[in-house]
């Protein structure tokens, strides 16, 4: 497993009690340990900052909803990232409907982009922008929130060896799709 | 091409680098004060709204002998009304038909479809694959040989399939608990391992799935017993309430449970829709509602379709 992409404060147990109770404050330092962390992996599975925003945006009122049911504090992260996962699969799925989803290749012109980065990376926007909203999740958690195939089975509701069959067969279309260079 | 096991890792460091593109400051504070507002009282999904106890009942639990004889008068009462039914012709509500059955000649399965189809229906009522709480009906059963793949939509999504296997389409509304509930409308896949009858895997469908899920021999079978399949978005402006639904049907079932995978909230400020499905007869006039109810004594779940419009049963799994 490859290190994740952010430090993540795994320490909130009783941040997590006292957000259960109404604790505003609370709830607060848990959204400052993982909202940065719920957005990238949002971002890559909607490919579109605004809507990433949206998804996490609900996550957070289901979570605040449902914090009291969190049987397992330890599960935290995962846990968060698989409701903000939904939220942005759900919504990439409500946006097909209407309209073809673009992955948007704009958030490149940032200032601080390295443009080598910016190039490199056009073809990968390309290849997820032909994955389904299912296969960006698979990916966005595997290799931005680090999970493994028990937890990818339990976010996408599906066996882990169906998750690692699944993962295998995207990653051969990707190397096939990809030029690694 | 790039080497197989270099590809993954530099895969990895791609995906991360895209997603840091998101990185940006945040208010942790306000997003969290505006989630709480945004959320009002908090409520427990996926538990039962039960009737406030009115003011005969709350005296009578205060009186526990008189609260045990009611309570054995109408246990005698019930178990009379059993016996005195037990002659009579109940009314049988239609069924719906039995699932398409696709089994390729040149295959030897272990398993007959009748083994698959149980096999997922166990599946469903030990919660293994999600709590059913609108009927879960298997609509087809399909061989698979191995390395046959099982297309369910038509962007190319579908089973790979290693091994002989079964393809089980599952309607209905499935809702999941693990830390949280999660509910799937549109009902599932499931692959069957023939030799095992192991679940190899299982795809809860998307409504643009619903595409070509149920079948269309199936839906073919629902015409021909006066059904038609159709998905009819949520109105768009305000949240429809369960209660709003139900109101009209309260006096047939004392405990409704929640309507889940029937009515969403509907977000406006979002323009977030979500969509559900009804079986209508052939006019289309008349909206048939699954209605979902938690026993009272049996803590099952048990379902009943009711015609909207003459509050009829139309389908039930109830005894």
């Amino acid at each position: 497993m490859t290190s994740l992409a952010v430090p993540i404060d795994d320490n909130l147990a009783l941040a997590v009690v006292q957000a259960a109770a109404g604790d505003e404050t609370a709830f607060a330092r848990i959204i400052r340990a993982h909202h940065d962390n719920m957005t990238r992996v949002c971002f890559v599975i909607c490919g579109d900052l605004d809507v990433a925003d949206e998804a996490v945006q609900a996550a957070w009122l289901i979570i605040w909803h449902k914090l009291a049911s969190l049987r397992d504090p330890d599960r935290l992260r995962p846990w968060l990232v698989s409701i903000a996962a939904n939220e942005a699969r759900q919504l990439v799925r409500r946006q097909r409907r209407r309209t073809v989803v673009e992955i948007s290749v704009r958030d490149w012109a940032a200032p601080g982009v390295d443009p080598a980065l910016r190039v490199a990376d056009l073809d990968l926007a390309n290849a997820l922008a032909r994955l389904d909203a299912d296969d960006r999740a698979l990916l966005a958690l595997r290799y931005i929130a680090g999970f493994d195939s028990t937890e990818l089975g339990r976010a996408m509701g599906r066996s882990p060896s169906g998750t690692r069959a699944r993962l295998a067969r995207l990653l051969d279309r990707l190397r096939t799709e990809l030029s690694d260079d | 091409m790039t080497d197989r096991l270099d590809f993954e890792p530099r895969l990895g460091e791609r995906l991360r680098a895209r997603g840091a593109l998101a990185a940006r400051p945040f208010d942790a504070a306000a997003i969290a004060h505006q989630a709480i507002v945004a959320a009002g009282p908090r409520r427990r999904i996926g538990s039962l709204a039960w009737p406030a106890r009115g003011p005969v009942i709350a005296s009578l639990a205060r009186r526990p002998a008189v609260a045990w004889l009611i309570a054995g008068l109408l246990l005698v009462l019930a178990l009379l009304g059993t016996v005195g039914l037990a002659g009579s012709p109940a009314p049988s509500p239609a069924s719906l038909p039995s699932p398409a059955v696709v089994t390729p000649p040149a295959l030897n399965p272990r398993l007959t479809p009748a083994a698959a189809e149980a096999t997922v229906v166990a599946l469903v009522e030990t919660g293994h694959v999600g709590l059913a709480s609108t009927p879960v009906v298997v609509t087809k059963v399909t061989l698979v040989g191995a390395g046959g793949t099982y297309p369910y939509d038509s962007r190319g999504n579908g089973f790979y399939a290693d091994a002989l296997s079964w393809a089980v389409e599952v309607s209905g509304t499935l809702v999941q608990c693990s830390s949280f509930c999660d509910e799937d409308p549109n009902g599932g896949l499931a692959l069957i391992d023939d030799a095992t009858g192991d679940l190899l895997s299982l795809v809860y469908l998307t409504t643009t799935d619903v595409e070509q899920v149920p079948s269309g021999d199936f839906r073919q079978r629902l015409q021909d017993n006066g059904l038609v399949w159709s998905t009819i978005a949520a109105p768009p402006a305000g949240i429809v309430a369960e209660r709003t639904i139900v109101q009209n049907l309260d006096p047939r079932i004392p405990w409704v449970g929640p309507i889940l995978g029937r009515i969403s909230i509907v977000n406006p400020a979002a323009t977030q829709q979500h969509e559900f499905r009804f079986l209508t007869p052939p006019a289309g006039s008349a909206l048939i509602w699954w209605v979902s109810v938690m026993g009272s004594t049996s803590g099952q779940w048990t379902w009943t379709a009711f015609d909207a419009a003459t509050g009829q049963t139309v389908l039930s799994n109830a005894p």
